[in-house]
């Protein structure tokens, strides 16, 4: 065995950026994102929620909403369940200056070490009646989860109805601790019956 | 010889450095060891030695770091050659000139050595050293030139004159020499040592002078001098002596080579360390073969011996009779060998005979008053010894009556054979039983003068004596259940039926298999029951104690009320007690006399046997088997029955019950004949089929069939012969037995042959070895044929089942005998042949055989071969006598003892297992299984249990218990279920509490309780913040607390707890199953997780028209309309109340107002000036008596209070969650607020969270199923504000003020008149909540009094803004339906079609509910009459009496009271977010908590049984969204209101003015007429036949129409045009169990209550820096008051029903004439508040005093809600600081358990003597 006391948690420390979003018929928006984990996560360091700037479409051919939010998050655990969540939800603006939600959407974040981009699809919830969709329009307040975290939930989906439409890129890169101290293959290569022998 | 080059090196440096010399010495050379290898040349030059700590070697880096600078610097100090010049230069900082010198120096004497050299070279002709070494030296010769740092390994070599050449003298010092060099330090004057003495100068004192003396040029002179006198020389140097010191001048020391402690070098095995090997030599095989060099074979010879039947088919009754007593004789003889009786008698007695010093001693301490501490030692020491002498006297009895039933058993059976022999008329066998018996074993104890009966008499004598305060001898002394003493009654038995049970267990397993018990059970009824008692002696302490501890809490209850009375007798009563009882028990004093007397008596009861306790003669059996034979027998017999003696003759140690049986057997005989004298029959009789059987064998060798057996006769006595010998190889043996018979065998038996050699045993068994075996399977027993024996006449007399046994058993012995030999046996031969006797030794004892090895031929194996050859045993040789091992590996061996352990083949589970049960660590044959547990264990030591996501192999195995623990861990975990809770993810509080997953079954075994304990906590603590988990943690110290002051109390709530937890598990089961397994998740709507737009509605608003069109009236403020209705919940929702007036309020009294507190109402400031004038002037003339003040106060309690001089100045406040709004102070009755206030209910900014948080978790996520299930109450409580000017009467602290603060605001103080409470669901449910309500005014506001006759009331309007329109229907959820499929659909679209009309959409409609087990059944299946409570029940059938009473009028204000104190229990608390659980009544009773549906059904089902006509009605109140109430119709029960009749449509019209609202929550009763009623919407009736959907625009009580036969109005469920007719319902109810609990269960909550009421007030204003001063005078007064209270509340409700349906009668025409139950009631009502203001006045001596009397039911929060209702009346906010406060609980139990009501007086009182 080594010197060091055996670890009691595994960390993961993922960081990265929320590059960019393309939704069709949007040209302003801005993102409001929040980390989902689970019961045993603890969050060691970084923002577990925060809001980015508003950005515009460029004029021009590819009309994308760059946002290149840095996320910087560690989280510590000692076992897999309730693994974090990236829930976005992305905000336009309408021509009032009303904030409009255009889409959530929610992804786990990687589960081995490396880099990522990944895209985030979207989705909002509609309208139960076409009549309230009109209203909704008129007031600019379409509908919208009561609960910023609902993507992150199983729960509660099968009462709604949900239109998708645009994506969100975000990049990742993950680093993994201790993993394989409990037993989980982090797929960074290391046999953790390996790593244990070594230790001896 | 030195060389210095190696200071070459630091030439280059710096000169600050000095000289520096580096020596490097090989001393290897020096001591004549061999020249390194050249492996370690390569490491030393490499600098890394190997670690070989042998003392000689050291690493190379240790070295230098020893040549420090100032050490070398000592050493050239020290070294003659470094003169003054090179000091001088040395310290004059010249390096190069001292350089030089050295070198100089240096090069001087390398010539003196080199001229040695070639002169010993001349001398000697050796072994030239190094090559190297001639050009080293011209090297170093001629140019000392520096930068030659390269060849330092080369220059270490030394050189040396060679070793071993014979003429070198200094050989054997240079040795040692070379040691202290060893150490690393190579003085410097060594160089140059050798040098005179290699030389061998006499002169060596010259040497030793040269070396200090003055130059190099002497030295050298000398030096050629002594090497001119070459020649042995011995060692008288001076300077010899002087190497065993170092240069300091201290003695040179070098390690002692003798260890003080053994080591090994690490790389051995030390053999205290575990990791131990252990060998061990094994027997070797011995064979004649070996000897020869063949192969060594071995054989197995098998060889069948005898076949015994000890119990056989064909035996005949007597045979097996005879069988089972020898068996049982066989057993009872084992028993008793083992000696027990004696072995705890003697114990017994000694320890009695310490009881009784202790005893004395400890009473000797009490009547000397001795020191506490002593007496307490004492008394625990006797506690102690008493606990012994009691535990081990019932071991001893009960052992002692175990034998003696066994032998009583024997009696009998040998009785039965004796009977048998009788009937029979001749003997079979040859058993006689004789039973002696002596006196008990334990008699003959004795030590030294004391003996069993003098030991006996003192005990008795104890017995006898009096214990103050325990009861007398003959009774008992009572002991508590817990006390840790022997069980009381033994009487209940399993080993009770006696001894064939007791002793049976080996008795059966003779096979003694007996059909028909019947014999068992009269054998069993004839034991006398022996049943263990314990003495008084044994249990004086526990009694005592038990006694003591009892009495003591009792007077803690009793003391710690603050009501508590140091009169009261039953203080007295336990305190005398207590000072009886001591602190330890005390002898009653007694003269000399009566002691004397005692003794003589404890005599006297000893002689006459009375010993206290039981004490059994023991018994012998004596068993003869007469050799004889059976003729002797028979003739014996024969004589008996001719002559009637006595068939034994008695022995001379036979007590009077040695044959007890002996008259019994007499009568049997005695109307019998004689038995006749005939010649004994044919001994046997002769059977077919080959007399007793045939018997043949199969020998079944690993489980295969491998041969059988000749088949054998049984001979007469049941024994058969086989001589068979059967040559295999084994592993395991076993025989069958099999009968032989003509269609087909039968199999006997199995045996199990043990193969010899295995495990240590001898190889060969010496003997036949007797196996037992027993059949399975039972046989018939061949009885001879009936003509076949003379039968005799009592047999037809004798029941044959008594002791015939129909089936048998067979059971016997089997003799085997195996053992291995040698190939070269022929087979065939017998064992005893083959073997030599001399082979059977014993293994492991080497000593044995020693000679043997030695001498015989045969001994000697291999190695017995060696050691002859070697002339020597080896003693450690085995015998070689061993057979072949079967080759097992070690881990086959473990896998199969692990199937022993149940098959279980997990390998660590084995070593587990193996490690903890089996082996013998000091067995060297075990030394490989140890060995591999140790690697094993060494091995999981270092990995760890690995942790892997997949299921464990353990998991897999059901029976693992802690894996599946693992499993039940992470699913509590999962279920607890907070993880997902939006709100509660933020809250870090969770995470405080450490929950991290078990990885291991180790971890989850080891920390199970941790996390259960956890979870629990969790659980309980709703909300999972930080706030509730502490709350929960107070909650359970606060319960660790309350146990130990009230056990009753708490374990009484727990045991309710318990219960309701118990319902919770069933109801979760029962959802989980109907579910399929899935747990009935939260059903969510779309609302709830989505925010949509509202949907608009259009909708045209007629009320704006009349709005224009009605009457300007600018003063009256119209209500703000509240438009927009939405669906959805927004996020900032506001709830609106406003308040408009209230009325009917009490008023102070005159002298309340006037005397003591300044201030009057809010008028304006002359008048209260007025009044503090006036209130001056009566201070002032208060001697005279004069004063109007005064007057009034005179007055007041008896005259009606003056209306006019009535004030009061009353404001409203209103409470939500922890936000408090008050309005102005209103003067007058009538106040008229007209305030808005507006509260949060969910706000965006979290700040809500904060709020809420505070009171419960429940404030949820703005959803419309959060805001329906939310309970957060809306308190409206109506306040009397008093100003109170800055207290002036404490001079003292008026002064301080005064200094600093000159202007000082008046103080507000608030008297509680009254309150409402509205759940906010209500209000959502209902829109709009207004209208007029009534107060809760509590039964006795001191200080007060009732001006109006009517009842207090106060208008409030509520709404939700934005306004939210509640969502239609039910929740449905997927439950699964208990009615039929046809009932489903109507329901389903009766409900629809309800739903679909617009006033109806919101109300409240129910035709299912769940019960308990999950299923929906109709809600009419919940109504049926009940049972009454047993109190209410006698009033009934009393009948006279209880019309008297009050009529049923009164009853069913008594049952509703009754109803209405069964503890509510919210179902949310149940199970968050899920359906309504109905319960049935008898649920609700056992569980005694519920919800309101079960209340009213309650209530109804009482009415019902009483014979009247009663609804439940759903609706809306302000009591909560959904409530039920009962309705009663004032007419009886419609006789044949069933399905047969139709629609009884005349009972159904009901008649408006008689019905009644019943509140089964609150018990409150209004006329449905009554427009302050609580029930504000109804939804639907129902009863135990229909359901009534309100289909009326108007869903308020007193504006309905109440003709349920009309369809427009009521749409009935049954019987409507479209739907279901009219069927017969089947109830779900059943009969109610009423509990009651103890009576000191409600003494406890009663002054737990009354405790908490004052911690409340105390703590409530302690939190404002105010003292609390109690006074208990008036709390007892208080107390006394509230005992009365009861009674006179019934007549209040009784006068108050009269009146509110008077009331209701005049409901439309408006308040002017009071009716006359309306005078009545208030007439009651103000007398007993006059009553209590002037009886506390007068004994509290008071000037003014204020107070409440509050009644509230038991529930589960019952403290907090105390001190909730004792906060909520502001009486804590009196800032005055004469004010004493009083406090008195009196709980009023109803008859049922929790079903009480408790009571509370609180009061202030000002003025008053202290």
């Amino acid at each position: 065995m080594g010197d060091a006391p055996a670890p009691t948690s595994f960390t993961i420390l993922a960081t990265g950026q929320i590059e960019c979003a393309e939704i069709p018929d949007c040209t302003n928006a801005y993102l409001k994102f929040q980390f989902v984990a689970g019961e045993d996560w603890q969050l060691l360091d970084g923002l577990e929620e925060g809001i980015t700037q508003a950005a515009r479409v460029p004029e021009g051919r590819d009309g994308v909403l760059v946002w290149n939010f840095p996320i910087d998050i560690t989280y510590k655990t000692t076992n897999a369940f309730g693994w974090p969540q990236l829930v976005v939800a992305v905000y336009g603006l309408d021509v009032f200056g009303r904030d409009v939600i255009k889409g959530y959407g929610c992804m786990h974040l990687p589960m081995c070490a490396g880099r990522y981009t990944q895209t985030l699809r979207l989705f909002r919830p509609r309208s139960a009646s076409l009549l309230q969709s009109f209203t909704s329009w008129l007031t600019g307040m379409p509908a919208e989860f009561s609960d910023p975290k609902f993507p992150s939930y199983g729960e509660g989906r099968e009462v709604t109805r949900v239109q998708s439409g645009g994506s969100v890129k975000v990049q990742v890169n993950l680093m993994t601790k201790d993993m394989d101290v409990f037993g989980y293959v982090d797929g960074s290569g290391r046999d953790p019956a390996l790593n244990a022998v070594i230790h001896m | 010889m030195v060389s210095y080059e190696n200071s070459f090196q630091l030439r280059e440096e710096p000169p600050a450095v000095a000289a520096s010399i580096l020596l490097n010495f090989e001393v290897g050379r020096l001591g004549g060891r061999p020249l390194p290898l050249p492996a370690r040349t390569a490491a030393e030059r490499e600098g890394r030695f190997l670690r070989e700590e042998l003392g000689l070697y050291r690493e190379r880096q240790c070295v230098l770091s020893e040549h420090s600078l100032n050490k070398a610097e000592q050493r050239i100090a020290r070294a003659a050659t470094l003169d003054k010049a090179l000091l001088v230069e040395m310290a004059g900082g010249n390096a190069a000139a001292a350089e030089l010198l050295v070198a100089n120096l240096m090069q001087q004497q390398q010539q003196q050595q080199q001229q040695q050299q070639q002169q010993q070279q001349q001398l000697t002709v050796g072994a030239l050293p190094t090559v190297t070494e001639e050009p080293e030296g011209a090297n170093a010769d001629g140019t000392p030139a520096p930068g030659a740092p390269g060849d330092v390994p080369q220059s270490e070599v030394l050189r040396l004159p060679p070793p071993g050449t014979p003429p070198q003298p200094g050989q054997a010092q240079e040795a040692l020499l070379g040691s202290p060099g060893a150490e690393g330090q190579p003085p410097a004057q060594q160089p140059q040592q050798p040098d005179p003495v290699q030389t061998g100068a006499p002169g060596a004192p010259d040497g030793a002078l040269t070396v200090t003396g003055p130059g190099p040029e002497d030295a050298a002179a000398a030096a050629a001098a002594a090497a001119a006198a070459a020649g042995p020389t011995p060692i008288q140097d001076p300077m010899f002596a002087y190497q065993w010191l170092d240069e300091n001048g201290l003695m040179v020391y070098v390690p002692n080579p003798l260890k003080l402690d053994r080591e090994r070098p690490a790389r051995r095995y030390d053999q205290d360390k575990e990791m131990n090997r252990t060998y061990v030599r094994r027997p070797m095989v011995e064979s004649a073969a070996s000897l020869r060099g063949g192969q060594r074979l071995y054989r197995l010879d098998i060889e069948l011996g005898r076949l015994e039947f000890l119990v056989h088919p064909a035996m005949a009754q007597e045979d097996l009779l005879a069988a089972r007593l020898l068996a049982l004789f066989r057993e009872l003889k084992q028993r008793e060998a083992v000696g027990l009786v004696m072995y705890y008698a003697n114990r017994l007695a000694a320890l009695e005979d310490s009881l009784l010093g202790a005893r004395e001693k400890l009473f000797a301490l009490q009547a000397t008053e001795a020191a506490v501490d002593d007496v307490l030692d004492a008394y625990a020491m006797l506690a102690k010894i008493e606990r012994e002498v009691a535990e081990l006297r019932q071991l001893k009895e009960e052992e002692e009556a175990l034998l003696t039933r066994a032998v009583r058993a024997m009696e009998r059976l040998y009785g039965q054979l004796q009977t048998v022999r009788q009937q029979q008329g001749y003997a079979l066998t040859n058993l006689e039983l004789t039973v002696q018996t002596k006196p008990p074993l334990e008699m003959a104890w004795k030590q030294g003068v004391l003996t069993r009966e003098r030991l006996d008499v003192m005990l008795v004598a104890a017995e006898l004596e009096e214990v103050a305060g325990l009861p007398k001898f003959p009774d008992p002394l009572p002991v508590p259940e817990y006390a840790e003493l022997p069980l009381l009654p033994v009487s209940n038995a399993p080993a009770q039926p006696g001894m064939p049970g007791a002793m049976g267990g080996m008795g059966m397993g003779m096979g003694m298999g007996i059909y028909g018990g019947q014999q068992q059970q009269q054998a069993a009824a004839q034991q006398q029951q022996y049943a263990f008692r314990l003495r008084r002696c044994e249990t004086m302490c526990a009694a005592h104690g038990a006694a003591l501890t009892e009495a003591t809490t009792r007077l803690e209850t009793l003391k710690n009320r603050p009501s508590a009375d140091p009169e009261d007798p039953e203080v007295k009563a336990l305190e005398e007690r207590l000072a009886l009882l001591g602190r330890a028990p005390r002898r009653i004093a007694a003269t000399a006399e009566e002691l004397y007397e005692l003794q003589q008596k404890a005599a006297e009861m000893v002689r006459a046997g009375q010993v206290c306790v039981s004490r059994m003669p023991h018994l012998v059996p004596i068993l003869t088997i007469n050799p004889d034979g059976q003729l002797s027998l028979q003739q014996q017999q024969q004589q008996r029955g001719m002559f009637q003696q006595p068939y034994m003759p008695l022995q001379p140690g036979m007590g009077p019950q040695a044959l007890p049986q002996a008259p019994g057997q007499d009568q049997m005989q005695q109307p019998g004949m004689p038995v006749p004298l005939t010649q004994p029959p044919p001994p046997k009789p002769s059977l077919k089929n080959g007399g007793k059987g045939r018997y043949y064998i199969r020998l079944f060798v690993n489980g295969h069939y491998v041969d059988a057996s000749d088949v054998t006769n049984l001979g007469d006595n049941f024994v058969g012969e086989f001589k068979d010998i059967y040559s295999r190889f084994p592993e395991s043996i076993a025989v069958h037995i099999f009968e032989r018979n003509p269609i087909r065998d039968q199999f006997v038996a199995q045996v199990f042959v043990a193969v010899p050699g295995l495990a240590g045993s001898p190889h060969v068994d010496a003997l036949a070895r007797p196996y037992r075996f027993t059949a399975v399977t039972p046989f018939r027993t061949r009885q001879p044929l009936e003509g076949g024996m003379p039968m005799m006449p009592e047999s037809t007399s004798v029941d044959p089942n008594s002791y015939g046994y129909m089936a048998v058993f067979p059971a016997g012995i089997m003799y085997v005998r195996c053992g291995w030999v040698a190939d070269r046996v022929a087979p065939g031969s017998r064992l005893a042949d083959a073997v030599m006797p001399q082979a059977v030794v014993t293994y492991d004892n080497p000593l044995a055989d020693r000679p043997m090895g030695q001498g015989s031929p045969g001994g000697g194996g291999a190695q017995g071969g060696q050691a002859q050859g070697m002339g020597w045993p080896d003693i450690e040789a085995g015998k070689n006598l061993m057979p072949p091992q079967p080759s097992v590996p070690v881990d086959r061996i473990l896998r199969r003892a692990a199937e022993r352990i149940g098959g279980k083949v997990n390998r660590a589970q084995i070593m587990r297992w193996l490690s903890q049960n089996v082996i013998d660590p000091n067995d060297p044959r075990n030394a490989p299984l140890l060995e591999l547990l140790k690697t094993h264990e060494a091995n999981a030591g270092n990995l760890g249990d690995l942790f892997r996501l997949d299921i464990f192999p353990d998991v897999a195995m059901r029976e693992d218990r802690a894996a599946d623990k693992r499993m039940n861990v992470l699913a509590r975990r999962w279920q607890a279920g907070i993880y997902r809770a939006p709100d509660k993810n933020l809250l870090k509080g969770v995470r405080s509490v450490p929950l991290p997953a078990p990885l291991s079954a180790s971890e989850a075994t080891a920390l199970d309780p941790t996390y259960l304990d956890q979870l629990a906590l969790l659980e309980e603590a709703s909300g999972g913040t930080q706030l509730a988990l502490a709350r929960v943690m107070m909650a359970r110290h606060e319960k660790a607390m309350q146990l130990q002051i009230g056990a009753l109390l708490t374990s009484a709530i727990k045991e309710r707890e318990e219960r309701v937890r118990a319902f919770l598990l069933r109801v979760r089961a029962a959802a989980a199953r109907m579910a399929g397994g899935r747990m009935m998740a939260r059903r969510f709507r779309t609302e709830d997780v989505v925010n949509d737009a509202p949907l608009p509605q259009f909708k045209l608003e007629l009320g704006a028209l009349t709005q224009l069109l009605a009457p300007r009236r600018p003063l009256k403020r119209s209500k703000k309309l509240v438009k927009s209705l939405m669906t959805s919940v927004p996020r900032e929702t506001q709830l609106m109340v406003t308040i408009q007036r209230a009325a009917n309020l009490p008023a102070r009294m005159a002298d309340a107002g006037g005397g003591g507190i300044g201030g009057g109402g809010g008028g304006g400031g002359d008048d209260r000036n007025r009044r503090r004038g006036g209130r001056r002037t009566g201070r002032e003339s208060r001697a005279g008596g004069g004063g109007d003040g005064d007057a009034a106060g005179d007055d007041g309690p008896s005259g009606a209070p003056d209306r006019m001089a009535a004030q009061r100045n009353c404001f409203v406040e209103v409470r939500f969650r922890s936000i408090r709004e008050r309005t102005v102070a209103v003067p007058g009755e009538f106040p008229i607020f007209n305030e808005e206030i507006d509260l949060d209910v969910f706000r965006d900014d979290g700040r809500d969270q904060q709020q809420q948080g505070a009171d419960d978790g429940s404030g949820l996520e703005p959803s419309p199923s959060a805001l329906q299930a939310n309970t957060d109450l809306i308190t409206f409580n109506v306040f009397d504000e008093i100003i109170v000017e800055p207290s002036e009467h404490v001079a003292l602290r008026r002064r301080d003020d005064d200094v600093s603060d000159p202007v000082r605001l008046p103080e507000r103080e608030r008297r509680f008149l009254g309150c409402i409470r509205v759940p906010l669901s209500a209000v959502y449910q209902l829109q709009v909540l207004e209208g007029t309500f009534k107060l809760e005014v509590p039964p006795v506001v001191l200080g007060y009094v009732q001006t109006s006759d009517r009842p207090a009331t106060i208008s409030v309007y509520m709404t939700l803004r934005p306004r939210l329109a509640a969502p239609a229907g039910e929740v449905d959820e997927r439950i699964t339906s208990g009615e039929q499929a046809e009932v489903n659909r109507h329901a389903q679209r009766w409900l629809a079609g309800l739903l679909a009309r617009p006033q109806c959409r919101s109300r409240v409609l129910k035709v299912m509910a769940v019960d308990a087990d999950g299923a929906a059944l109709l809600v009419c299946r919940y109504v049926s009459p009940t049972v009454l409570p047993p109190a209410h029940a006698q009033l009934v059938s009393g009948g006279g009496t209880a019309a008297a009473a009050g009529g049923v009028e009164g009853l069913m204000l008594k049952l509703a009271r009754f109803v209405s104190h069964v503890p509510y229990m919210e179902d949310n608390s149940v199970q968050k977010r899920r359906n309504d659980i109905w319960t049935t009544s008898s649920e609700f009773l056992h569980l005694s908590g519920g919800d309101f549906e079960e209340h009213a059904h309650l209530l109804a089902g009482y009415f019902l049984s009483l014979g009247l006509q009663c609804f439940v009605v759903a609706g809306t109140s302000t009591c909560g969204a959904r409530s039920n109430f009962v309705l009663t119709t004032g007419q009886p029960l419609p006789a044949a209101a069933g399905p047969a009749t139709g629609v009884p449509s005349a009972s159904l019209n009901l008649n408006p003015e008689l019905l009644r609202l019943w509140n089964p929550v609150t018990g409150s009763v209004v006329a449905a007429k009554d427009p302050t009623g609580e029930m504000r919407e109804i939804g639907q009736l129902y009863d135990g036949t229909n359901i009534w959907a309100n289909t009326q625009p108007s869903g308020r009580p007193w504006e309905m129409r109440w003709n349920l036969g009309v369809e427009r109005d009521w749409l009935p469920f049954f019987g409507n045009k479209s739907g279901l007719p009219m069927r017969e319902i089947a109830s779900l109810q059943t009969t109610p169990l009423y509990e009651e609990l103890d009576p000191r269960f409600y003494e406890e909550l009663e002054s737990r209550v009354e405790k908490r009421v004052e911690e409340a007030l105390s703590q409530t204003r302690a939190v404002g820096a105010f003292m609390t001063r109690p006074d208990n005078k008036v709390s007892r007064l208080l107390k006394s008051l509230l005992r009365e209270m009861p009674k006179i509340h019934e007549a209040i409700s009784a006068a108050s029903l009269a009146a509110s349906a008077a009331l209701a009668a005049t409901a439309g025409s408006g308040p002017t004439e009071a009716p006359g139950y309306l005078a009545e009631r208030h007439k009651l009502i103000a007398g007993l508040q006059a009553s209590h203001n002037e009886r506390i006045r007068r004994e509290a001596r008071s000037e003014a005093a204020h107070g409440h009397i509050l009644a509230l039911p038991f529930s589960d929060q019952y403290l907090e809600a105390v001190s909730e209702a004792v906060i909520n009346t502001g009486l804590h906010r009196v800032a005055n600081d004469r004010v004493r406060f009083s406090a008195a609980a009196y709980v009023e139990p109803l008859g049922a358990s929790f079903v009480c009501c408790m009571w509370i007086y609180v009061a202030a009182i000002r003025g008053g003597v202290a």
